[in-house]
């Protein structure tokens, strides 16, 4: 008879002895286990440990994982023969006597152990058996206490790994105390091996069970109509050939086909609307194993599947415009006075080439509101527009922009440009949305950057290795937070995806915002549109590869894997020497307090254990034994200093250093990079080296690992590439953005992927000019601004030109200036702006956090966790300092169109809806200030048209005319002949004024 | 069927929302496909009329549904308590078996069994077994199609709710809500076309981000309502009477219209001058659906609205029914807030937790099936009913009944909206440990919902960061056949 594999096996047998049939699982106390042994070989040949090599079992290393243990080798104490291993701790210990085992993949195996104990306590689980590279999945239960000789076993299954460390261990997940004798190991294969079918019985199968089970459940995916992950299972040759992840049935090793693991669900899970029956399983199984023999033809698919094949990289794909590298290109000749700088040579000739014609300029109290918005991000006062509007000279608007380019908010505007692209946010999302330590600090990098005018080749490395650097500056190692802005589950439910998962998030934001490329596409398949093969995506992320994860789980996970500390190397010794004295003197402390306790709690009623939990019983209790004469008075009096002196010290513990949050890697030799076949993190293909995007012909990468040692030298490579004079895209892309703040839309409007689904260049002179001017300047942003700011383009009229309009609606040739609505933040800082309350001196540190309705807080799980309170001084700071909770979006600014953070956003949506409108006529936040605008202009004069002039130029920074002034005081007069008073009537003026649609829109 | 047509992006979309600028708004509010110039269109005033980016848009084939409501049983309901039956765990009450599980609590590969605490009883002409938790709901199952194979990718509530609602367990994606609005708009543009109910015991997991419209534009998140009070946040006059505001918005328009003369052709300063008649529509409309005075006492009755326990839920369920009558697209309710027992996530004492869930909501539930019934709105109105998972048949800890998450298999509902009544499809093991036969993974679900709603989920698609993105993922997915009628 044919043997089944033991899986099988113990099914059959449950239903044999009368247990109810629960189909994957068995019930514990098997009624086979005396039939399974006979057949079992012990793995381990040395397994009681009898023969010593220089005093240890051959093989067998001492792990030590945290702690002091202490191992030995008793050689008159064995369960069987004289030998046993032992593991021992006084203070407390993880560690274990390891062993690495030779394993064959996917199969299953159970491993024991025989262990006694003595004493064992602490954290830890105890002692106990775990194969290192399984974690949970292979431990055997543990044993705490004293204990005799007891069989330990873990039953597992070996999946992709061919090697494990099989740990003896002592302590597991925390420390343990007391000792641990280990002896006996046994490690069987639980699979046995099935004797070959004869080649008729096997085809005999194939016709009456096999090809039945393919027809029902596999063919319509992998048969005629589809070819599901280019797999076909209609005939032997498809079989055999296999499809994207590879072959289905392994010739040479039949048992280890992809197939076996499929329907096992043990890789992919096949078929995906439910499992097998065993018995089915079971067929299948045999017949793979006998070589997987096939009757007939095979079935022919009934309708050809049309593939279209993903473009290559290949000498048309590379000649692809944004993959060329940039040359100046020679500024068009135009006969007119009208340009101011070679922007306008490019804008005009193609408005000439269609016969159109620039709009006039804007007028100077439109442009300085234009300018005011688009460097700082906030209004102009009405004394500024005037100064300028009044100003004659020639360079008055020169002056004006230079001055704007030096202050202090240019970076809170632009800063805030670059913080959507990398989507950033100060918690982690899912179930606790933790807040991210120290996360502000990058945002804080990004506002003086900017305001340094920091170049961008700088400033990309800086992100992307500041901390591979020859010089590492605190500055630096907080630019590389960068890393750790994004979306974090600290409860994955694949903890290998979890990595790949968040470092495709890492990948997708650099490829995009630096390169705009969408290289993330190629994840699982080569990109559909690009010449971006799988490869090269796995290329790319080998700079990433050996990035620690953000996080375990807790917040100290956190602290170790992502930040570290920014304070100079003596502040660092220094601290280190205040926490040990510290400690010391909580040591000494707490021995003095023990030794009181010590007396007085043998004389405790049982009810007095439970008071003295409570802090502020000890005193009273303590101090009730001297009446008892249990203790003296001056026992009394020391334990009460003592006991005060603590509180003291928890109070004052030293001040934490400051510290940044950042990248670490593993160290310096990063784990090889494979192309994950499908995107499967489990399944491996080929083995690739870190690699720029072969389609930009690029040079190989130049990778030295930092003084440090800490890292391994690749992100370095990767920034020094990106950051190159010779990368086609980098400043392609940069200064695109630069534009598309300005002009409303990119030269290429698809500012995140210049790749061949991407827009092409309306102006693909003027762009590729432009890069060439941004990076021959040395990278710097603010010539590039001043640039674009300076030219006639930018100085345009938004007024429409019906003819022109007609020509051209979408504005494709930059006819005139293109009308924009305020960013969620500009409304919210022009509000206070407008009402002279916006805190605009302090900058930089801790987020603020604005009020929320009670009833949005109402939604989180908590209500109101992690959502703080703010001082007065902190709530009117401006809206970059807002802390920024994905759980928990401001909804003001999300009904706005603030970017949403858990993805770049390269351009922000511009709705308009009635939930706008309900928040501007009825939030508390709009009324509150519209009170406030209300009560400032009130202050200033008491006459009510001058009180609606102001408040009208406040809110436009123009002077009104005359019937918008009569209108207003209209309005207000209507309302107080009804009844409202002064100050109510004024401020719903004030709140209309904040609803006018020349407040939320720029000319 | 082509399941992969538009596979990661093959189709080109235009770019437009991408410009900014000017027209953006509008533009990629009628997404493109509803004729994008024809937005602007003047009106007979002159001016352009407000392109409600959530108008009404056709199907892609005869839909069945008009409207879902989504009855969300956050913290994953015991489906072997509740409308699983598993009579052979009958007797095993503390044994140890060999079951692999996967909860909060890791992967385990023993455990020990927990009997289901409820007596099951038969119901209806097709004698579905279910269980006392649900008496009331028991009497309706000849109109309910149950989904006993259900498998979610994630058994850890943050990254299952969010696949629950978004398709993805990673954060960022756009809720069901969101996609059928974008899908199909909404048919009465004074409310909302996606609606959320909260627990009184406060949010789910993760709070908005399940009902975000993730990298959508944030037309299409949803509006939180709340059955008592102020029911929508900003919607009632801060304080200001209504012929003050009446006066206030005449006089805004007056300067906003002036404002607009020399800018016609910017239709997003029109929308604006619009938006603000619908907010101030909105506020009459909307105080108006939820006005509860105008229904019957037997109504109330019917959802046991009288019931201490079942009043809260009944009160949320029969506002459902007068939101849907009004056109809302998608409503989702909420069974359970906050933590731990205050919702289905019964990790200590299963029985007092589940009595006291199932109590809230049996009455109700069963009152919505009934009264939409009455009113002919039954077949229009899809019901969904589930938890982000179910529970697993051992015990969590070493004593007590509590049970962890299980994503391996658990069991949801749907009634109405042309779904077969009477059916169940699918099935777990013995114990109900893992979905065996006919296993339907969440997108499965989603694209139910779509289907009934006239959308094929495959063919639903948003342009995003260099992809067509769906709802059911890029590997698409099918509606489950069973459930059609």
């Amino acid at each position: 008879m044919t043997e089944f594999p033991i899986r099988f096996v113990q099914l059959c047998f449950m239903a044999v002895c009368g247990i109810a049939s629960f189909g994957s699982f068995a019930v514990i106390d098997r009624c086979l286990v005396g039939q399974e042994e006979s057949s079992e070989v012990n793995l381990f040949n040395n397994a009681s440990f009898e023969t010593l090599v220089d005093g240890v079992p051959r093989g067998w290393q001492r792990s030590t994982w945290s702690g002091e243990p202490e191992f030995g080798v008793e050689t008159a104490f064995g369960r069987t023969g004289d030998t046993c291993l032992k593991i021992s701790s006084k203070t407390g210990a993880d560690a274990s006597w390891s062993f690495r085992i030779q394993l064959k993949r996917n199969r299953d195996y159970r491993l024991s152990v025989w262990v006694k104990t003595e004493n064992v306590a602490g954290n830890g689980l105890g002692a106990l058996v775990n194969l290192h590279e399984l974690q949970m999945e292979g431990k055997s239960t543990a044993i705490r206490g004293s204990q005799d000789w007891t069989e330990l076993t873990s039953e597992f299954n070996s999946g992709r790994h061919d090697s494990l460390l099989f740990n003896l261990l002592f302590g597991g997940w925390g420390q343990s105390t007391g000792t641990a004798w280990f002896d006996d190991v046994q490690l069987v294969e639980l699979t046995q091996p099935v004797s070959a079918m004869t080649e008729d019985e096997a085809k005999a199968l194939f016709l009456t069970r096999v090809e039945p089970i393919l027809r029902e459940r596999c063919f319509e995916c992998h048969g005629s109509e589809e070819v599901s992950g280019g797999l076909t299972l209609t005939n032997r040759e498809g079989l055999f050939a296999g499809g994207d992840s590879g072959p289905a049935v392994d010739v040479d090793a039949p048992r280890d086909s992809l197939l076996l693991e499929a329907i096992n669900y043990e890789s992919y899970e096949m078929p995906p609307d439910g499992k097998l029956s065993s018995d089915e399983i079971d067929v299948l199984t045999r017949w793979v194993e006998a070589g997987a023999p096939w009757v007939g033809e095979g079935f022919e698919p009934e309708v050809a599947h049309e593939k279209s094949m993903p473009p290559e990289v290949n000498e048309e794909t590379m000649r692809f415009w944004s993959f060329q590298p940039v040359t100046r290109p020679a500024v068009p000749e135009v006969n007119s006075e009208w340009p101011a700088n070679a922007i306008d040579n490019f804008i005009l000739a193609r408005l000439e080439e269609q016969g159109m014609r620039p709009n006039p300029s804007a007028s100077k109290q439109q442009l300085i509101r234009r300018v005011y918005y688009d460097l700082t991000g906030l209004p102009p006062t009405i004394d500024e527009v005037e100064t300028f509007v009044n100003d004659e000279s020639a360079d008055a608007y020169e002056k004006l922009i230079d001055q704007l380019l030096d202050s202090k908010h240019y970076g809170e505007k632009w800063g805030r440009h670059w913080l959507d692209l990398v989507r950033y946010a100060e918690s982690n999302s899912y179930e606790r949305d933790d807040t991210k330590p120290f996360v502000w600090r990058y945002r804080d990098y990004v506002i003086q950057s900017f305001n340094k005018d920091k170049p961008y080749d700088e400033f990309i490395r800086e992100q992307l290795a500041g901390d591979e650097f020859d010089e590492v500056t605190p500055e630096r190692i907080i630019a590389t937070g960068y890393y750790r802005l994004g979306i974090w589950d600290d409860e994955p439910v694949d903890a290998v995806q979890a990595w790949f998962d968040d470092m495709d998030d890492v990948l997708a934001t650099t490829a995009q915002t630096m390169l705009g490329m969408t290289i993330d596409c190629a994840r699982c398949h080569d990109h559909k549109i690009d010449p971006i093969p799988q490869r090269d995506y796995y290329r790319f992320l080998a700079f990433f590869r050996n990035t620690r994860r953000y996080g375990v789980r807790a917040h100290e996970t956190v602290l170790d894997a992502s930040t570290r500390s920014i304070a100079s190397p003596e502040l660092q010794e220094k601290y280190a020497a205040e926490v040990r004295a510290h400690r010391d003197k909580v040591e000494a402390n707490r021995n003095a307090l023990n030794e009181i306790e010590e007396i007085v709690k043998p004389t405790f009623i049982p009810v007095e254990h439970e008071e003295f939990n409570h802090e502020m019983n000890r005193v009273p209790l303590v101090e009730k034994r001297v009446e008892s004469n249990v203790i003296t008075r001056e026992q009394a009096d020391a334990y009460k200093r003592h006991f005060d002196e603590m509180r003291r010290l928890r109070a004052q513990r030293p001040k934490a250093l400051e510290a940044a949050l950042c990248i670490k890697e593993h160290g310096p030799t990063p784990p090889d990079t494979f192309v994950m076949i499908r995107g499967n993190s489990h399944v491996a293909g080929e083995r690739v080296e870190p690699g720029f995007p072969s389609v930009l012909s690029p040079p190989d990468p130049e990778i030295s690992p930092p003084k440090s040692a800490e890292s391994s030298g690749r992100r370095m490579a990767l920034a020094n590439w990106i950051a190159s004079e010779s990368n086609p895209l980098t400043a392609r892309v940069m200064v695109n953005r630069i534009w598309q703040h300005y002009f409303g839309r990119g030269i290429v409007r698809s500012s995140s992927d210049f790749g061949f689904q991407g827009e092409p260049p309306t102006h693909p002179e003027l762009l590729d000019w432009l890069a060439a001017e941004f990076v021959d300047g040395g990278w710097t942003l603010k010539r590039m601004h001043k640039l674009m700011l300076m030219s006639s383009t930018y100085q345009m009229s938004s007024q429409a030109d019906p003819e022109q309009l007609e020509q051209d609606p979408l504005n494709d040739y930059f006819w005139r200036y293109n009308m924009r609505r305020l960013t969620a933040e500009e409304v919210r800082d022009s509000v206070l702006a407008v009402n002279r309350t916006l805190n605009r001196d302090k900058m930089f540190g801790h987020s603020i956090f604005p009020i929320i309705p009670a009833e949005v807080l109402q939604g989180q799980s908590r209500p109101g966790e992690n959502w703080g309170k703010s001082s007065p001084e902190d709530i009117t700071r401006r809206s970059i300092y807002i802390h920024i909770k994905r759980s928990l979006p401001v909804p003001l600014l999300s009904s706005f169109d603030v970017a949403d953070p858990d993805t770049p956003c390269p351009v922000r949506f511009n709705t308009v809806q009635p939930t706008q409108a309900l928040a501007m006529l009825n939030s508390d936040f709009l009324n509150e200030e519209a009170g406030k605008l209300a009560a400032d202009v009130a202050g200033l004069t008491d006459d009510l048209s001058q009180q609606v002039e102001i408040a009208l130029s406040r809110v436009t920074q123009r002077k009104p005319v005359a019937h918008e002034i009569e209108r207003g005081v209209n309005f207000v007069d209507e309302l107080r002949s009804i009844g409202a008073n002064e100050l109510d009537s004024l401020k719903y003026f004030c709140l209309l004024a904040y609803n006018l649609n020349e407040f939320l829109y720029l000319d | 069927m082509k399941k992969q047509a538009n596979f990661c992006g093959r189709t080109r979309r235009e770019f437009i929302w991408q410009a900014g600028g000017g027209f953006a708004g509008t533009a990629l509010a009628g997404m493109l496909s509803d004729g994008f110039l024809a937005a602007q269109d003047k009106t007979a005033d002159g001016e352009a009329a407000w392109d409600n980016p959530l108008k009404a848009k056709s199907p892609h084939f005869a839909p069945k549904a008009k409207s879902v409501i989504f009855l969300f049983m956050y913290g994953g309901p015991s489906h072997i308590d509740t409308f699983d039956y598993k009579p052979s765990m009958i007797g095993m009450d503390n044994k140890t078996i060999a079951v692999k599980t996967f909860g909060r609590g890791g992967h385990k590969n023993q455990g020990r069994i927990v009997e289901p605490r409820w007596s099951f009883k038969q119901y209806g002409e097709c004698g579905k077994w279910v269980s006392s938790l649900f008496p009331n709901v028991a009497q309706h199952v000849d109109d309910i199609a149950f989904i006993h194979s259900m498998t979610a990718d994630s058994p850890i509530h943050g990254s299952a709710m969010l696949q629950m609602n978004s398709g993805e367990i990673l954060s960022g994606s756009p809720c069901l809500g969101s996609w059928l609005n974008y899908g199909l708009g909404s048919e009465n543009e004074n409310l909302p076309g996606f609606v959320v109910m909260l627990d009184q015991r406060g949010g789910p997991i993760s709070g908005p981000k399940n009902w975000s419209s993730g990298y959508m534009p944030a037309t299409y998140q949803a509006t939180v309502m709340r059955s008592q009070g102020n029911p929508i946040l900003d919607l009632s006059p801060n304080g200001i009477d209504k012929v003050t505001q009446r006066k206030l918005l005449d006089t805004l328009q007056k300067y906003n219209r002036e404002h607009l003369e020399l800018r016609t052709d910017n239709s997003n300063l029109a929308a604006r001058i619009s938006s603000f008649e619908l907010a101030y529509k909105m506020q009459a409309t909307a105080p108006e659906a939820v006005d509860l005075s105008q229904e019957s006492e037997a109504t109330k009755k019917l959802y046991g609205m009288e019931h201490p326990t079942a009043g809260y839920f009944g009160r949320q369920c029969l506002l459902a029914r007068r939101l849907v009558e009004r056109g809302v697209r998608f409503v989702q309710v909420y069974s359970g807030g906050n933590h731990n027992d205050d919702n289905w996530d019964a990790h200590g004492d299963l029985k007092t937790n589940h009595d006291l869930h199932a109590l809230e909501t049996d009455q109700p539930i069963a009152g919505l099936i009934k009264d939409l019934k009455q009113r002919g709105l039954f077949d229009e109105t899809l019901i969904v009913w589930g938890g982000e998972f179910g529970r697993q048949p051992t015990a969590e800890y070493e004593k007590g009944t509590g049970r962890d998450h299980n994503a391996y298999g658990f069991t949801m509902w749907m009634a109405g909206g042309g779904i077969k009544g009477g059916v169940s499809v699918g099935a777990t093991d013995e114990l109900g440990s893992a979905a065996i036969e006919n296993r339907f993974h969440v997108r499965r679900i989603h694209a139910t919902i779509l289907h009934q709603m006239g959308i094929d989920c495959n063919r639903l698609t948003y342009f995003f960061g260099g992809l067509e993105r769906k709802l059911v993922g890029v590997e698409g997915a099918k509606p489950i056949p069973q459930l059609i009628g």
